[in-house]
């Protein structure tokens, strides 16, 4: 088992099975060896270590990425995402961005990209004001600003 | 806490002594952001390096807004530039189609910190597609700016040209919507691209831009066009088949990967004047080839014989039969042409009559796959008398003289009755190791034969197969027919069936890689798919695979 200590001071004890599928972890594991001494995860909170826990149990088995994949390659660029995933990320949207960055920061690829394709995919067809509706984003451009760069990419529109 | 694999929180001293003291360090508790930390590129016109300086000043400021204690609700502008960037390219797709472009725009166009994000993500500006309604100057800096913007990464552009009838024999630059004076010096003095596609309605489009780019003074060899390394030449309505033709094949660049697609010839003799005038030095760099053609067989042949590193062969049979010159001389009919390095080879809109015609004749000692789709426009094809197809892969494997066992065998959209598809997929038992039937018509006698099948046994090759059906085409229950497979297959005697998919609704039928070139309007030539997976597979290898 793996202990686990996160930002909010709980302690997870967890299957090293489970756990591995944060290439995080494992490499923590490979490089320091056994230890009853949790390992501290100072960015990620327990509710949120629940969840992703969730999906590390759900995939427990299949197959880990491989170690040498290169990052900058590009994988599976569709939108497509799996039932299981889907009813997984119907959470709120702090919760998504919750489990993105604590994904990103145990760097389980898998979770990451299912988090990436579920924003991506709430934008689709979206104007850029209802996008900032939709996440609450401000508007921070100039209307002289936002003239610009839409003067800048009148090019590409022509059809 | 409920899940077995997380005990209850227990309590933890607020000073616990850890095996990782240095995660408590600010920056190393940034944690392992999936892409590497990029800088402006620099190729980026000044103008725009102080753009983007200002830009990566207000990302260091998006760096530090993550806390190592929650204090704050989670926003989209908590996410990292790095992340917001993969959302991006998720957003806009594999390729940079029309579409994604004007998503990509709305994007940057939500706030500073989404637009400095999308310019520091280089992968999101490495693949562009444009369908200007005329090539010109602005375009061309358009085009510049965009991939100024992709930093080192290969970049991939495709122009689709409106469908026009004015080029002809002799029409000067400037005349037609792609072979404009701006796209001659934009294809001479530009930025460097791997990889271009050009959509366009003539052949002769491309014969006057390419005796355009002659014109222009620059120096041999340093031309952007002489520094591409893959190719495609779309033409979907009229390619001059004598003279003009000639110009644009002998001013081919050296490339590893090419497409041509010609438009369907109508006549019987397919092509028969028509030349393909390739130089073999040109033909011998290729690895990759893809060739939408319906022309007869005798001047097809040759130019693949010449293809000796090539390892990927797309053939595009237009749904007509590949048929032989009956005035090939004598020595054709039994001439065998190898392909000494061809692991992959797809035929799309194959003709089932006359694919043994085609395979018969190949010699392809290190094939690794073969992936044949019989899917035409609007109708499958019907067999009522002798069954060709398990023929023509009992040739393939023939002429290999046995050397030849495939990794995978992919047929597509092929409907034959029960008996056919017995033979079919007995005859590759003996060289395939995954059979992947996809729109192939799945009894349930035949998954009846398939899981009492004597003939299976641990002699054959196959190990698995993957089942792409339709339900209604089914008459039993697929789970049940599973489990009753998963028991056979479990004493090691049979293949496997690792994957089904299953479709409930009865849907026309699938087209992979559709060209319509034919009669069709170009309305109905959808480059957006054509052009699908460009931006994936420039990266990796240049070629594409999205077939």
């Amino acid at each position: 088992m793996v202990l686990l200590l996160t930002s909010d001071n709980e302690m997870f004890s967890v299957a090293e099975d489970v756990i591995k599928r944060s290439a995080y972890i494992k490499n923590m594991l490979e490089d320091v060896g056994e230890s009853d001494l949790p390992i501290p995860l100072p960015n990620v909170e327990s509710n949120v270590l629940v969840k992703i826990l969730e999906y590390c149990e759900h995939y427990r088995g299949e197959p880990l990425p491989a170690s040498d994949v290169d990052p900058a390659e590009i994988g599976d660029r569709s939108l497509d995402i799996a039932d299981w995933d889907q009813k997984y990320m119907a959470v709120d949207q702090e919760m998504l961005f919750e489990i993105i960055l604590a994904a990103n920061y145990l760097d389980i690829k898998s979770l990451l990209d299912v988090g990436c394709k579920t924003v991506a995919k709430m934008m689709k067809g979206k104007s850029s004001e209802e996008i900032r509706t939709l996440f609450n984003i401000a508007n921070d451009f100039t209307p002289e600003e936002e003239a610009q760069i839409r003067k800048e990419n009148a090019w590409a529109e022509c059809r | 806490m409920s899940m077995c694999i997380a005990a209850a929180p227990q309590e933890s001293a607020c000073h616990q002594h850890t095996l990782f003291p240095t995660i408590m360090d600010p920056q190393a508790s940034r944690g392992p952001f999936l892409l590497p930390r990029v800088v402006g590129s620099p190729s980026v016109p000044a103008s725009d390096l102080d753009v983007e300086n200002d830009l990566l000043k207000g990302l260091d400021g998006i760096h530090l807004e993550q806390p190592h204690v929650k204090t704050n609700t989670r926003t989209s502008q908590s996410l990292p530039p790095e992340i917001l960037g993969q959302i991006f390219s998720f957003a806009t797709g594999l390729s940079m189609t029309a579409r994604s472009v004007a998503h990509l725009i709305d994007l940057c166009l939500v706030c500073q910190a989404w637009r400095a994000a999308a310019l520091v993500t280089h992968q999101l500006w490495s693949s562009l597609e444009v369908r200007p309604a005329s090539f010109t100057q602005g375009v061309a800096e358009g085009i510049e700016r965009w991939f100024s913007r992709a930093g080192t990464m290969s970049k991939s552009l495709a122009i689709f040209t409106p469908q026009h009838t004015y080029c002809y024999d002799g029409y000067e630059l400037g005349g037609c919507p792609l072979a404009t004076l701006a796209m001659a010096r934009f294809l001479t003095e530009g930025p460097k691209l791997d990889h271009l596609s050009m959509y366009s309605s003539s052949s002769e489009c491309l014969r006057s831009l390419v005796l355009g780019m002659k014109e222009i003074d620059c120096e041999e060899g340093s031309r952007l066009w002489d520094r591409l390394r893959s190719l495609r030449f779309v033409v979907f309505r009229e390619w001059e088949t004598f003279e003009p033709s000639n110009a644009i094949f002998l001013a081919l660049p050296q490339l590893s990967s090419f497409h041509l697609h010609l438009p369907a010839s109508r006549n019987r003799t397919h092509g028969r004047g028509a030349k393909l005038p390739f130089t073999k030095a040109f033909l011998a760099n290729l690895t990759n080839i893809v060739l939408g053609c319906n022309w007869d067989g005798t001047k097809i042949l040759p130019v693949l014989a010449c293809c000796i590193n090539v390892e990927s062969l797309t053939l595009h049979h237009k749904s007509t039969p590949f048929a032989i010159n009956p005035l090939a001389p004598p020595e054709f009919e039994q001439r065998l042409f190898v392909l000494p390095n061809l692991k992959t080879l797809r035929l799309r809109q194959a003709n089932p009559d006359s694919l043994d015609d085609l395979l018969s004749r190949l010699q392809t000692p290190c094939l690794s796959e073969v992936d044949i789709s019989f899917a035409a426009f609007g109708f499958r094809w019907q067999f009522d008398g002798d069954f060709y197809v398990a023929n023509a892969f009992r040739s393939l494997f023939l002429t290999a003289d046995g050397q030849t066992k495939l990794q995978r065998l992919r047929i597509h959209s092929l409907n034959i009755t029960e008996q056919h598809l017995f033979s079919l997929v007995q005859t590759s038992f003996g060289f395939a190791e995954l059979l992947v039937l996809d729109e192939v018509p799945v009894t349930r006698t035949f998954l009846d034969w398939l899981t009492l099948s004597p003939r299976l046994n641990r002699e054959y090759l196959l190990k698995s197969i993957e089942l792409r059906i339709r339900r209604c085409d089914v008459d039993m229950d697929l789970e049940q027919f599973l489990d009753a497979y998963a028991k056979y297959a479990g004493r090691g005697m049979f293949p496997k069936i690792t994957r089904v998919y299953a479709n409930d609704e009865e849907n026309e039928l699938h087209h992979e890689d559709d060209d319509s070139d034919s009669d069709s309007s170009e309305s109905t030539f959808d480059s957006d798919e054509f052009n699908n997976g460009v931006r994936e597979t420039i990266y990796h290898t240049l070629e594409h695979t999205d077939l």
